[in-house]
């Protein structure tokens, strides 16, 4: 049997050795690059573009979003009663955060683009921008979305047994508030795409650094209006991933719509400076979190309610993400009654996405903070509290702690499009 | 508790705060759900008898390949002979990539699954060669045989080949040596119980993780060295979450840590030591796992930040600790 044992990892020597082939290494003949011009402001409309200079100068191609019409860019999760925005691969008339692209060109090496970049011209008309829940939420403020009336991405909620009679019979109640604050994943290898058009059998080849090859061939066929079979989505080495590279991002679009409409392989890899500003963006949430306590320090009501910062746009798993952590945040212990409400609001950052968790570190996170507060608080030792709410009964069956049954099953019955998200596929078989 | 022998850690503690050193303990206690997704599996046993096996899971470091290669070979194949693909959409089946820690429960089952369909056909086939019974056929050490009569056998190849061969292949038997599975998971619940040290600087705030004791549950172990590299990565990346990382924009928008000399990420130098230790519940499934690619980043960045809070409240020394 090798199954149990310290099998040497297979797949290593082509690493070690340096053959194997990651995407910035990889050439197709004929092949030129492209380069986003992207947003230098979080929130400003764009008054005009022009890429005249930079064509003049050598750049073989210029687009901005007014010069091609692509569909807005397929969204993993949407809830029911979500405000669910339009994130277009390349911006029209207003922008929602640094970095966000407004144009591409295209030249034959990535030096002469970067030079080439300086001269286009785009005018924006700077607006508010939106850097907190608070400000985001402020009666007045601007709208990120104007469609939408309000800065709110989602409002969700659940509740479970007698929250007002536990919290009215407690010995003691116990309030605490916890950030935890945005990261970005920093995998070694940033993203990068490389596709090949072949006009004659009329077959697209991307090679992508990504972690599901299948859904990005889906959501590509999608944006370009294409049948799945005309796309094939070849991964090569990739350099780590996080959850940084489920989301199909502009990029992923408008270089094969390039590859295709330039009749030339196009390959655009990401800088770290664009990796920082462009790639999911992973936690940024609030918890305000309430738990009442008998005498025999069992909790035995939690009330818990998330603001998320979810930024300008929903990548594929944004809207899962603060549900999750809400679904997740009894942890261990046994909490007869929980009242927990999701908030997730715009602000003119980047998006957020999963990000290793997804929604299960932070959940971990504002719980076992609580249980140390209340410790604290009690004075009594952070083991015994542990000890005294662990669950004692597992569901013999899934070996799923009872607690997390019925919260878990109320869940899918919130959401829309169980199709495409993973997370919803998994909590919709509940 | 055991493990990081707690009371002798909390007299440590003791002794480093009298000598005016804010040294803290923290604690974390959490249970995980993993599993969301489906994944498929395409097994491949060509008529040399070479496998290769394609898999809709695609890693990318996790290293995968190799336990995917170690359940295979437990079908009584050497794992020189097995071959893994993955990161192709025209050759792997529909699957769901490599997300949510599921690769191994998922993709690993749906190998199975598929494997499982093979040695079902591989007996047929051998059944026909020896002329026996397909209930009768046992396969052991690389070969087939009737039972009770190992001396007449026919080898895996051998049966491969067959399964290639117009001539050969029994009667009632479909050509060929392919099968696909599809796996759809139960959720699984891998939890852990999580214990930092660490000294917080009086004059600079700095934050140092002394040590760390990390006990898992991820279900059985396929791979013990692969699980432990998810543990200390997943770990790596609390530390950083714990008390390194932040995206930080300035009020008017633009973002403060845009290159990694502004962006803090973890390097050896800030990794403590790092006991790492399992208790094995498998999970109901065949292979028994769960899963382990999250589990450290869910479980320690706030024991981290319960021993800083530890650290900084001196009236955590009046706590009785057991």
């Amino acid at each position: 049997m090798l199954v149990g044992t310290r099998v040497k990892r297979v797949e290593d020597y082509p690493l070690v050795t340096g053959f194997a082939k990651f995407l910035d290494e990889l050439t197709v003949p004929n092949m030129v690059y492209a380069h986003f011009i992207r947003s230098p402001y979080a929130h400003a409309r764009i008054k005009r573009i022009s890429g005249v200079k930079a064509l003049k100068e050598g750049a073989l191609a210029f687009y901005s979003g007014r010069d091609i019409t692509l569909n807005p860019l397929p969204v993993g999760s949407v809830y029911r009663g979500s405000n669910t925005p339009k994130f277009l691969p390349l911006a029209v008339d207003k922008v929602r955060f640094v970095g966000e692209p407004v144009a591409v060109l295209v030249g034959v090496d990535r030096y002469s683009l970067a030079d080439l970049a300086e001269l286009v011209e785009v005018e924006y008309e700077p607006l508010q921008p939106l850097m907190s829940v608070e400000e985001a939420l402020r009666e007045g403020a601007p709208l990120i979305h104007e469609e939408f009336g309000t800065n709110t991405c989602l409002r969700w909620s659940y509740s479970s047994g007698n929250i007002r009679e536990a919290f009215e019979s407690a010995d003691r109640v116990v309030k605490a508030v916890f950030k935890i604050q945005r990261l970005a994943a920093i995998a070694m290898e940033p993203r990068g795409v490389l596709a090949s058009y072949d006009s004659s059998s009329k077959r697209l080849t991307i090679w992508l650094s990504s972690q599901t090859p299948h859904q990005h061939r889906t959501w590509i066929a999608e944006s370009l209006n294409m049948p799945e079979t005309a796309i094939r989505v070849l991964t090569p080495n990739v350099g780590g991933g996080f959850g940084s590279k489920l989301a199909i991002y502009p990029e992923y679009v408008v270089v094969p719509w390039l590859a295709m409409r330039l009749g030339r392989p196009v390959k655009w890899f990401e800088s770290r400076t664009e990796n920082l500003q462009t790639t999911t963006h992973g936690r940024d949430m609030v918890a305000e979190m309430e738990a009442a306590l008998d005498r025999d320090l069992n909790i035995k009501a939690l009330k818990c309610r998330i603001t998320a910062d979810i930024g300008a746009y929903n990548y594929a798993y944004t809207q899962d993400n603060p549900v999750t952590a809400a679904n997740m945040i009894v942890g261990a212990y046994k909490i007869p009654a929980v009242d927990l409400e999701v908030v997730e609001v715009f602000t003119n950052k980047n998006g957020t996405d999963a990000y290793r968790g997804a929604g299960r570190p932070e959940a971990s996170y504002f719980i076992e903070r609580l249980m140390d507060r209340i410790a604290a608080e009690l004075k009594v030792d952070p083991i015994e509290i542990r000890r005294r709410n662990f669950i004692q009964k597992i569901c013999s069956h899934t070996r799923r702690p009872q607690t997390l049954n019925t919260i878990l099953a109320t869940t899918k019955k919130r959401l829309k499009n169980s199709w495409s998200s993973p997370a919803m596929r998994g909590w919709s078989r509940m | 508790m055991e493990l990081s022998g707690y009371e002798r850690l909390v007299e440590d503690v003791r002794k480093a705060r009298i000598d005016g050193k804010l040294v803290g303990l923290g604690l974390s206690t959490f249970v995980e759900v993993c599993n969301f997704s489906y994944q498929s599996a395409y097994v491949k046993v060509e008529p040399s008898g070479n496998i290769i096996v394609y898999t809709s899971t695609s890693p990318h470091g996790q290293g995968d390949a190799t336990a995917f290669t170690q359940i295979v070979s437990d079908f009584g194949v050497p794992m020189e002979r097995i071959m893994i693909v993955h990161g192709d959409t025209d050759a792997v089946p529909q699957g769901s990539g490599t997300a949510g820690s599921w690769t191994l429960t998922a993709g690993g089952h749906a190998i199975i699954r598929a494997c499982e369909k093979i040695r079902e056909k591989m007996v047929s086939i051998a059944a026909g060669m020896l002329e026996a019974s397909p209930r009768d056929i046992v396969f052991e050490a690389g070969k087939f045989y009737v039972r009770d009569s190992p001396e007449k056998s026919v080898s895996f190849d051998e049966v491969a080949a067959t399964a290639y061969d117009q001539g050969g292949v029994p009667e009632g038997v479909e050509m060929g040596l392919t099968a696909t599975g599809f796996y759809k998971p139960s959720l699984t619940y891998p939890f852990g119980a999580y214990l930092a040290v660490v000294e917080v600087d009086p004059e600079t705030s700095k934050v140092t993780p002394l040590k760390l004791y990390l006990v898992n549950d991820v279900g059985r172990i396929v791979n013990p060295l692969l699980v432990e590299g998810q543990i200390y990565g997943g770990a790596a990346q609390a530390l950083g979450q714990a008390v390194l990382e932040e995206i930080v924009y300035s009020g008017d928008g633009s973002l403060l840590t845009s290159s990694l000399s502004d962006y803090m990420i973890p390097s050896a130098t800030e990794i403590p030591e790092t006991v790492i230790a399992f208790t094995e519940t498998p999970a109901p499934n065949e292979l028994g796992t769960k899963g382990v690619g999250e589990l450290a980043t869910i479980g320690l960045t706030q024991a981290i930040i319960n021993a800083v809070e530890d650290a900084l409240t001196t009236k955590c020394l009046s706590i009785k600790r057991r």
